[in-house]
């Protein structure tokens, strides 16, 4: 997967209230997955398929032990979302520090601003 | 003023006054000759940029950075009303053609006398978790999601 396919990954995986809910019950620690299902009115199938949603975004570990497999947050795709976001705004932030002085520098020949 | 993330939203969100009058914004956001002198971040300059601006039309812009790689970024216009208001998709496309994660950026021009407030809001998050999540430190991010999310209640 490239990077932007990762971060895809993730939005998608967070698009869903359940599966926010889940992760937000992950950050206390790890669970089993009829631990995670608990407080929620789904079956253990439909809370295994969010599971599998957060996993292949790579949103949660799982362990080995085929009948257990605890689940634990992995914070690591959230923070490269997070960087995402600062990274939008350094951009936009000098792309308008290069449209002000552009602004300027047209303006300049034409203090009407009827520039074309 | 310079840009700002809106912690209770969405969405990010910049708010900037330009010396400028409203439709020479609008012109400049939305013709290419005039993208390509102010798109991009601080040492890119602008290799191509073409824009079909109508509702459904898509615009593209190629940016060289100082190293020589090429950045592309392309996207559809959905809303159009000149010259108040602009709304369109982005997305960065890579070597292969395929686009990365899409997101939506709308601006809006106000006058504000001689100058214009130009409010920029890009829809990066599907969440308002995710913002807070950069807002604040991881604990206490994971403490709010856990707060916000109704099915735990």
């Amino acid at each position: 997967m490239t990077a932007s396919d990762h971060l895809s990954a993730t939005f998608q995986a967070l698009a869903d209230p359940t599966r926010r809910a889940i992760l937000a019950r992950l950050a206390k620690g790890e669970m089993t997955v009829s631990e995670i299902a608990q407080p929620f009115a789904i079956s253990l199938p439909a809370v295994s398929k969010h599971l599998k949603v957060l996993e292949r975004a790579g949103l949660i570990r799982r362990g080995r032990d085929a009948q257990w497999r605890p689940c634990a947050l992995d914070p690591a795709p959230l923070k490269e979302a997070a960087d995402y976001i600062e990274a939008y705004k350094q951009y936009w932030s000098n792309s308008f520090d290069r449209l002000d002085d552009y602004l300027r520098d047209i303006q300049k020949d034409d203090p009407d601003g009827r520039t074309n | 003023m310079d840009g700002q993330t809106d912690t209770q939203s969405r969405v990010l969100t910049m708010t900037r006054s330009f010396d400028a009058p409203v439709p020479l914004l609008f012109k400049v956001w939305t013709q290419p000759e005039h993208m390509a002198r102010w798109w991009g971040c601080a040492g890119s300059t602008v290799e191509s940029a073409v824009a079909d601006l109508r509702v459904g039309g898509t615009y593209r812009v190629v940016m060289r950075l100082e190293d020589g790689a090429m950045h592309r970024v392309t996207g559809v216009y959905r809303e159009i009303d000149a010259p108040n208001r602009l709304s369109f998709t982005w997305a960065w496309e890579d070597d292969d053609g395929d686009l990365g994660h899409e997101t939506v950026v709308t601006v809006s021009f106000e006058a504000a006398g001689a100058k214009t407030l130009m409010h920029f809001r890009q829809a990066i998050f599907e969440t308002a978790e995710m913002c807070m999540l950069h807002n604040q430190g991881w604990t206490a991010s994971f403490e709010r999601l856990d707060d916000y999310a109704p099915a735990t209640h």
